[in-house]
């Protein structure tokens, strides 16, 4: 039977601070070689899913060039594929997406032209590796019309999540987005499997009401858990909602583990992505690395600790990185330390710099809820001063050059802004 | 580059490469940590804005084809031109064999028709080169065909095709002369002005491009022009060339520059992960691609897609090929260790001269003790070793 996954892409993100500043969350480079979506994308490809839409909204140059024509999925298709859906004007009341809901409704159009009973409702935040047949197979023997993936999470985290309740017959009893006093800690994953005709009818008769926040979690869910048509499809494995920068830390450094709990090489199970075409990893004669993750075409020369490095970073002789996440093209000069940091693509460290020194811990100034625990961030593109010292959860913004480094310390807890954008010159 | 058809003779045996080429032509060996050596020369084709290429290809052709495919990598898959496997193919009445080099163009020259040059050239050779000096330096010279060459070592000259020149020409040609007075070695790489190859091809008295086109056209005074090549270039003729061409890619400086960004070498890669270093890894002047898992100690080696070294297992100046598994205490030394080879746990595989070498699929047991130069057939298993001790040189081969 065909069968067809809308995947939600359109998420700002905000937690995730610099990382999502230019990019959708999905689109933010995971595990050194990947992006986020690559697992949704992955998943619905490896469960025989070869119909999708990605629904983006939020900064999607970088998603869609990641995402193309989907070669790297097996999507460049003649029938079916992958489609960018964005947000467009011209048809009807077409405007932006007003929330997760509405971005399908807006686009529920496609679906037109197929012979479809089921459609499948992916977040493209979310790291986990599922098989989404065994759920068909327990929509099609419930008669709700709505199944909803769930899984236990931790008491203490219930506040970020969707969490419900169900029957002894997987029924959902009751739906509560983000509670402060959880009932249950059985959360929803974000992925729906619904009947094509209700999810039709109950998009419809949403959009049509102005005080909804046209949100899956928010607004549908709730709705069809009480006309009793929601059951819950319980998974066990692992699978990971990267919200916070912590969250993204840990996931990454997760995987620098032999026995990482989240598996990139079962050969049964690929994570597709687009690789670039580079040389082997190259490891100098002095070059060092023990329990890290690292991407090819990169040249070690330095000392490489705990730490996940993406395709064609260098380390030059001396430098030590440890316990930090490098991301493409990243370049660290000789004698430097980068310690507990996070350096999105392209950053340039400068000879003899200290990137995360120190004992001092306090938290960022401008944004303690995202960088608190130590971890130090440098945007895209950055090239920090030869003998620079940074301390520990700093903020330092992309695209700035040596001569905006006023200082040759930035402290523990500080923020360096990018510069203004300049102005356009108007045209005469 | 518009007129121009390039063809890569890519069906040679490889004879001096013993098991590495027992199902693969030399052309496809693994070479470089994650390529084959076809690469190199579609990688130029590609930096050189050439759009059709036909590759040649008879002996055990099916890994070559695999990895070319439609020729996306090297941009080659095209509406127009693009890259073509022209192997050897029947007709109503006759089933012919390629019976060498020039009888390959001869029986494909539709491929080439209507162009203005055609480019020949080896399979077998890791190099980096833009042809359109090679073109440019032809149309200035006004030869019939221009023969690409490089100085070597007069001790080399029994592994080449050794050229003479006078100026600008090329006056005499021996093939793999005992000694010569030359230093000039032909690279294997040919530009002919189609209409004179078309005529020589038919008029070839035999079915070799040396001995019944190139020769006969010196002899005869044709206007044969040498270009030199100063470059990188090896043959990887034979186990210890290939070996050493390996071992150069480790060198502080590497002759051959694999990570220019503005020559960048296209292969065929599998989507896996990145190589992941445990705890206990240690690596040092070494090449890893990914899916490896470091558990071990890496010397000096060159390890291909997919190899584990497991915990206390050491590798030394070695080559190891995709999916190899190198299991705990295992030590390894100046071996080349084809694909899918299993190294038992403790095992002590190689010596300090010759290279040892371990066919594809070899399952080597634990324990097992392998001297210098030895070879391990393709597909040997537990049962084909009589004892744990293999002597140097030695050979264990499958019944």
């Amino acid at each position: 039977m065909s069968r067809y996954a809308f995947i939600l892409a359109g998420g700002e993100g905000s937690r995730l601070c610099l990382l999502s500043e230019k990019r959708a969350k999905p689109a933010v480079p995971f595990a050194s070689k990947y992006r986020i979506i690559d697992f949704a994308l992955s998943n619905a490809v490896n469960s025989g899913i070869f119909d999708i839409g990605v629904v983006t909204q939020y900064r999607p140059a970088s998603l869609n060039e990641h995402i193309g024509s989907g070669r790297a999925w097996d999507l460049d298709r003649s029938q079916g594929g992958v489609e960018l859906l964005q947000p467009y004007l011209g048809w009807k009341e077409t405007d932006w997406y007003r929330g997760t809901a509405d971005a399908i409704y807006q686009n529920l159009h496609i679906l037109e032209k197929k012979r479809l009973e089921e459609i499948l409702i992916l977040s493209g935040d979310h790291l986990y590796k599922m098989d989404y047949n065994p759920m068909y197979a327990f929509h099609r023997s419930h008669p709700g019309g709505v199944t909803v993936a769930v899984k236990d999470v931790p008491w203490e985290a219930t506040d970020q999540f969707g969490i419900l309740g169900v029957d002894s017959r997987d029924r959902v009893t009751y739906f509560e987005e983000k509670p402060k006093q959880a009932k249950s800690n059985l959360a929803s994953m974000g992925i729906y499997i619904f009947r094509r005709s209700l999810l039709e009818k109950v998009l419809r008769d949403d959009s049509h009401e102005s005080s909804s926040h046209h949100d899956f979690g928010r607004s549908i869910l709730p709705r069809l858990v009480d006309e009793g048509e929601v059951y819950a499809y319980p998974y066990r494995h692992y699978w990971e909602d990267i919200g916070t920068v912590d969250s993204y830390y840990r996931a990454n450094m997760e995987l620098t583990r032999s026995d990482s709990a989240l598996e990139l090489r079962d050969p049964d199970w690929v994570i597709h992505t687009v690789s670039q075409d580079l040389p082997p990893l190259s490891f100098g004669t002095g070059g060092r690395a023990s329990q890290s993750l690292i991407g090819s075409g990169c040249i070690i020369r330095g000392t490489v600790e705990r730490s996940v490095l993406s395709p064609g970073v260098i380390v030059e002789a001396g430098a030590v990185v440890r316990d930090s996440i490098l991301m493409n093209g990243c370049w660290v000069g000789a004698g430097t330390v980068v310690d507990h940091s996070i350096l999105d693509k392209n950053v340039f460290v400068g000879r003899g710099t200290r990137l995360g020194d120190g004992d001092d811990y306090s938290p960022n100034v401008e944004c303690p809820e995202h960088l608190s625990s130590g971890v130090t961030i440098v945007g895209k593109n950055t090239r920090l001063p030869e003998g620079l010292v940074v301390g520990r959860n700093c903020r330092v913004g992309a695209d700035l050059v040596e001569r905006h480094f006023t200082a040759p310390e930035l402290k523990s807890g500080s923020v360096l802004n990018p510069p203004p954008p300049r102005a356009i010159p108007e045209i005469a | 580059m518009r007129d121009i058809g390039v063809m890569i003779l890519a069906g040679g045996k490889g004879d001096a490469l013993g098991l590495l080429t027992k199902h693969r032509p030399a052309s496809a060996i693994p070479y470089g940590g994650k390529y084959r050596v076809i690469d190199f020369a579609l990688s130029n084709c590609a930096h050189s804005e050439i759009s059709t290429v036909g590759l040649l290809t008879q002996y055990a052709p099916t890994s070559l084809n695999r990895h070319v495919g439609i020729g996306r990598p090297w941009g080659l898959d095209r509406r127009r031109g693009g890259v073509k496997l022209l192997q050897p193919f029947g007709t109503r009445g006759s089933t012919a064999w390629y019976r060498g080099t020039a009888d390959a163009l001869l029986q494909n020259v539709n491929e080439i028709y209507g162009t203005r040059h055609t480019l020949v050239l080896s399979g077998d050779a890791v190099y980096l080169m833009d042809y359109g000096d090679l073109l440019r330096a032809h149309e200035e010279s006004g030869a019939e065909l221009t023969l690409a060459v490089k100085e070597v070592a007069p001790a080399m000259c029994e592994r080449y095709g050794m050229a003479t020149l006078d100026g600008e020409r090329v006056v005499a040609f021996e093939e793999k002369p005992r000694r010569t007075s030359t230093r000039w070695a032909s690279m294997g790489i040919y530009i002919f002005d189609t209409p004179a190859l078309l005529k020589r091809l038919a008029a070839a008295g035999g079915p070799d491009l040396v001995y019944h086109v190139l020769m006969p056209m010196i002899e005869q005074g044709a206007h044969v022009a040498p270009f030199i090549f100063d470059g990188y270039h090896e043959d990887l003729g034979t186990i210890e060339a290939y070996y050493r061409a390996n071992m150069d890619l480790l060198a502080a400086r590497p002759p051959l520059n694999m990570y220019d960004p503005l020559w960048p070498v296209f292969t065929h890669n599998k989507e896996r992960a990145p190589a992941l270093f445990a705890a206990d890894a240690k690596v040092s002047g070494s090449l890893i691609s990914n899916g490896c898992v470091i558990e071990g100690e890496v010397v000096e080696s060159l390890l291909f897609e997919g190899v584990t070294v497991q915990r206390g297992a050491r590798v030394e100046r070695s080559v190891v090929f995709a999916d190899t598994l190198i299991e705990a205490e295992a030590f390894v030394r100046r071996s080349i260790l084809d694909k899918y080879v299993n190294v038992g746990a403790g095992a002590r595989i190689g010596g300090e001269a010759a290279v040892t070498v371990a066919g594809k699929n070899a399952k080597l047991p634990a324990g097992l003790q392998v001297g210098e130069g030895a070879r391990l057939d393709v597909g040997v298993g537990l049962g084909d070793f009589p004892s744990l001790h293999v002597a140097p040189y030695a050979e264990v081969m499958r019944p």
